[in-house]
């Protein structure tokens, strides 16, 4: 009895520590956002106030719902290269329509082209297996280039971000963003859809072995084509809570977010050959991400030495992370 | 040709294992110069692990091999080849968007320096692919070429390499009858050129006819060679089933089998384009009543998992129809199979059937997630756990908690989660491919005798295996393929290993049964 009992406290602490964050894998993450606002603190005394938390948490919602898109699509091994694209839509839409036809109907037009990249991109993988890599960065493409026809036929109206926009994206009340009145529940039902839902399930055994879900009688396409739509929704509304953060409705407005958001899924832990993962790390990839940012800008270094750091940063975060969790 | 003769090829005390088995257990073979040697045993006797080390894909763990007076050790199939052993695997190794030429001479093309001489790269292919019958234009692609012609060419390269020892590995399973005997012709022309050929084949008829001398492994054990003239088809049979019939699987008491619940009438399945080495499905016809178990024997490439897959709709058929309760059914995917109340256990669990990075629960879950809706949305966890514990208890599962990931559990457990899948959807017909593959003896056990209680329950079950024992174990009646037909049906008391080999093996086996 005592022989085990020294036994078990015979295993090094490195190795107790890196067991104890493989059975809680977003205990890691939590620890490097909060050793990043330190490091923040440290080189800005101050920097650190209620003003600056709402601000960092408003730029990190239009991330975090790009990366939770990123997510849901890399469970299955897949990915969706277009979300920039039908996020810039959906912001150049309704900054174009919202005016003239009032909020609703400038949403549901700013949605519309959502809809169908979503659906193109499930058809093109689900049905006919081409591969996710390029089949979203053709729609992608495809998505710009209407965006650019459809541009000059408003170029009389010009555009103006509609002030609910505005409102939500970088209004602040009682100390909380409004983006947050989006954000709460659009995070709950990924999270709900991800760990409660039939479809959920799909999801992660899809991606974990395909041959076994179809022989366990998943339909393949049905599947894949409800994640698509149900991606490209997402971003489209994400596209709309970036332009009110922003307010400059542009042709390349969410391009920056696209890598980012890749970026943000796999340092919160979803792996990208498929069947791991889940959204809550995926938030605290986004956080993480938006505080590094942050970081790197106050350093006031020179924009290329900013971006080496931060793409180093991200190889470093996702290896180290992988070594630590994956220790089984 | 008698014992004076020094051999081509001496393999002495060959032995490897994997981790869990034994493959080969110091296992001897001679082959002479000039002499076609047939290399034969059942699934599993450890043929291919050998000809493996034979051709420098893998080391032996101890023994030693001779070969032509030196002693060699292939550290990778390149030195086996330098030393002049080329093995033709079933699968050919040919690149199928270049031509016969760059496939014969590949990584060997004649040239100055870096830059290839074609003209004398086609001259010297079609030196060579004439004197096999390969009446082709060394610059046609392989891709266009037929089965048979890309057999050839496989020869072609070999002979190029100045090999003195061919090995063949089933070279005959995808021919037909004149492509064997033209086969055959080539093999004896080599043979009497002096080059050696080490055959492996599963149609003892060939061995008759075309062998010298046979050595036979069962268990990773030699158990007979000689020469083929000394023998018959049947002393060859009793070799390779030999063992006793082991005791260890109980027969089961036969319940009176009810109403037909599926049967299948004519079930075709031709090769396409796309897919030139699938295993052709001829005609496949076989029933199995409500209680019973049907067994299905039969050697690698009968066409057993093919027939599994089409009934499920996993893989599509040409013609044919699938009945259930005798009414003819449209099964067009798993999908419609399974809301047909068909189940599949398929024959690799880990590629095909689990989930292994999820936990038990997922796993368990995954086919019956339409039947623990609540409201058509979320899925309703605790009756997901009440299932898990039910057949945690029924099935016997050593696990954790649901929580676990299938991948930490033991092959035996493992299985029975893939069987608590189906379970949970209560089968009218359940098919299992290989029940019990990789699963130690005690889960063996286990398995067969849930299969007795699901047929005692009232389900149809199909069982597949490619051991004879568990096959006379489990079943109440046995059908036999061979190369996409069925070759057989016998009642278990009236089967035996000898008979269901033979069965598996011949031609002519109509009056079998």
């Amino acid at each position: 009895m005592s022989v085990t009992a020294a036994g078990a406290e015979a295993v090094p602490l490195g190795k107790r520590i890196r067991r104890f964050m493989s059975d809680r894998p977003l205990v890691p993450l939590v620890i490097l956002l909060v050793l990043l606002v330190v490091a923040l603190q440290i080189l800005r005394p101050g920097i650190v106030n209620e003003r600056w938390i709402a601000n960092t948490v408003k730029f990190a919602i239009p991330l975090a719902i790009l990366a939770g898109c990123q997510t849901m699509t890399m469970l299955t091994g897949g990915i969706d290269l277009s979300v920039s694209t039908v996020a810039t839509m959906a912001a150049f839409i309704v900054s174009t329509q919202a005016v003239e036809h009032g909020p609703v109907i400038g949403v549901a037009l700013a949605l519309l082209p959502a809809v169908l990249i979503g659906l193109a991109n499930g058809i093109g993988v689900g049905i006919f297996r081409v591969h996710p890599l390029i089949m979203t960065l053709g729609t992608s493409l495809v998505g710009i280039g209407c965006l650019q026809v459809y541009q000059r036929t408003v170029i009389a109206t010009g555009t103006k971000v509609p002030a609910f926009l505005s409102w939500l994206g970088t209004g602040v009340t009682g100390g909380f963003p409004n983006a947050l009145l989006l954000f709460i529940p659009v995070a709950s039902l990924i999270l709900f859809v991800l760990n409660r839902t039939g479809f959920g399930r799909l999801l992660y055994a899809v991606g974990d072995n395909e041959r076994a879900a179809r022989l366990s009688g998943v339909v393949y396409w049905k599947v894949i084509l409800a994640l698509y739509v149900g991606s490209s929704l997402l971003a489209g509304v994400a596209g709309l809570l970036y332009v009110g953060l922003i307010k400059a409705p542009s042709l390349s407005l969410a391009d920056p977010l696209l890598l980012p958001s890749v970026a943000a899924a796999v340092v919160g832990g979803t792996s990208i050959f498929g069947g791991r993962g889940g959204y809550t790390g995926t938030i605290l990839g986004a956080l993480i991400l938006t505080v590094l940012t942050t970081l790197l800008t106050i350093l006031q270094m020179p924009e290329g030495a900013r971006r080496i750091l931060f793409g180093l940063i991200v190889l470093l975060v996702t290896a180290a992370y992988l070594r630590i969790v994956e220790d089984r | 040709m008698d014992g004076e003769v020094r051999p081509l090829l001496r393999m002495a005390g060959i032995a490897k294992s994997f981790p869990g088995v034994r493959a080969l257990d110091g296992v001897d073979l001679e082959v002479a110069g000039g002499e076609i040697h047939a290399l034969l045993g059942e699934n599993g006797a450890g043929k291919s692990t050998l000809l493996k080390i034979l051709a420098g894909a893998q080391s032996p763990d101890s023994g030693s091999i001779t070969f032509d007076g030196k002693t060699m050790s292939f550290a990778n199939p390149h030195a086996a080849q330098r030393a002049g052993i080329v093995t033709i695997y079933q699968e050919f190794t040919l690149a199928p968007d270049m031509s016969i030429a760059e496939n014969v001479f590949i990584g060997r093309e004649p040239g100055p320096g870096p830059f290839v001489n074609w003209s004398k790269l086609a001259a010297d292919t079609a030196a060579i692919t004439r004197g096999i019958g390969l009446e082709r234009n060394p610059m046609t692609l392989v891709r266009d070429l037929s089965v048979a012609e890309q057999q050839l060419v496989e020869i072609a390269r070999a002979l190029s390499m100045n090999s003195r020892l061919i090995v063949m590995d089933e070279p005959t399973s995808a021919l037909s009858l004149a492509e064997v005997d033209k086969l055959f012709a080539i093999v004896r022309k080599l043979k009497a050129d002096g080059i050696s050929v080490i055959f492996v084949t599963h149609r003892l008829e060939e061995v008759i006819e075309i062998c010298d001398r046979y050595t036979v492994l069962r268990d990773g054990r030699n158990v007979g060679a000689g020469a083929v003239a000394d023998v018959t088809i049947d002393d060859i049979i009793r070799l390779m089933v030999g063992r006793e019939i082991t005791t260890l699987f109980a027969h089961r008491e036969a319940g009176e089998p009810g109403e037909v619940a599926l049967a299948v009438e004519g079930l075709t399945r031709r090769r396409t384009a796309q897919d030139p080495h699938a295993t052709e499905l001829r005609d496949v016809s076989l029933s199995v009543r409500r209680g019973e178990i049907l067994g299905i024997a039969g050697l690698v490439g009968a066409g057993r998992t093919e027939t599994a897959r089409a009934i499920f709709g996993a893989d599509p058929f040409d013609t044919g129809r699938v009945l259930i309760d005798g009414q003819p059914v449209d099964i067009r995917s798993p999908r419609d199979a399974i809301e047909r109340g068909i189940g599949l256990v398929p024959e690799d669990r880990k590629l095909q059937a689990l989930f292994l990075t999820q936990a038990i629960r997922t796993n368990m879950s995954i086919a019956a997630l339409d039947r623990l809706d609540l409201f058509g949305i979320f899925v309703d966890e605790r009756k997901e756990r009440g299932l898990v514990d039910e057949f945690k208890k029924l099935l016997n599962i050593r696990m954790a908690g649901p929580e676990q990931a299938v991948g930490n559990l033991s092959g035996g457990n493992q299985q029975k989660v893939v069987l608590a899948r189906w379970l949970a959807l209560r089968p009218k017909v359940l098919i299992v491919d290989e029940p019990t593959r990789g699963i130690d003896v005690g889960a063996k056990v286990e398995v067969h005798n849930l299969l007795f209680e699901m047929a005692k329950s009232g389900i149809a079950v199909i069982a597949i295996s490619s051991e004879l024992p568990e096959v006379l174990a489990v079943s109440d009646r046995i059908v036999t393929m061979r190369e996409g037909r069925v070759t057989g049906e016998v009642m278990r008391a009236d089967a035996t290993q000898e008979k269901l080999m033979a069965m598996m093996t011949l031609t002519s086996t109509a009056a079998a049964a």
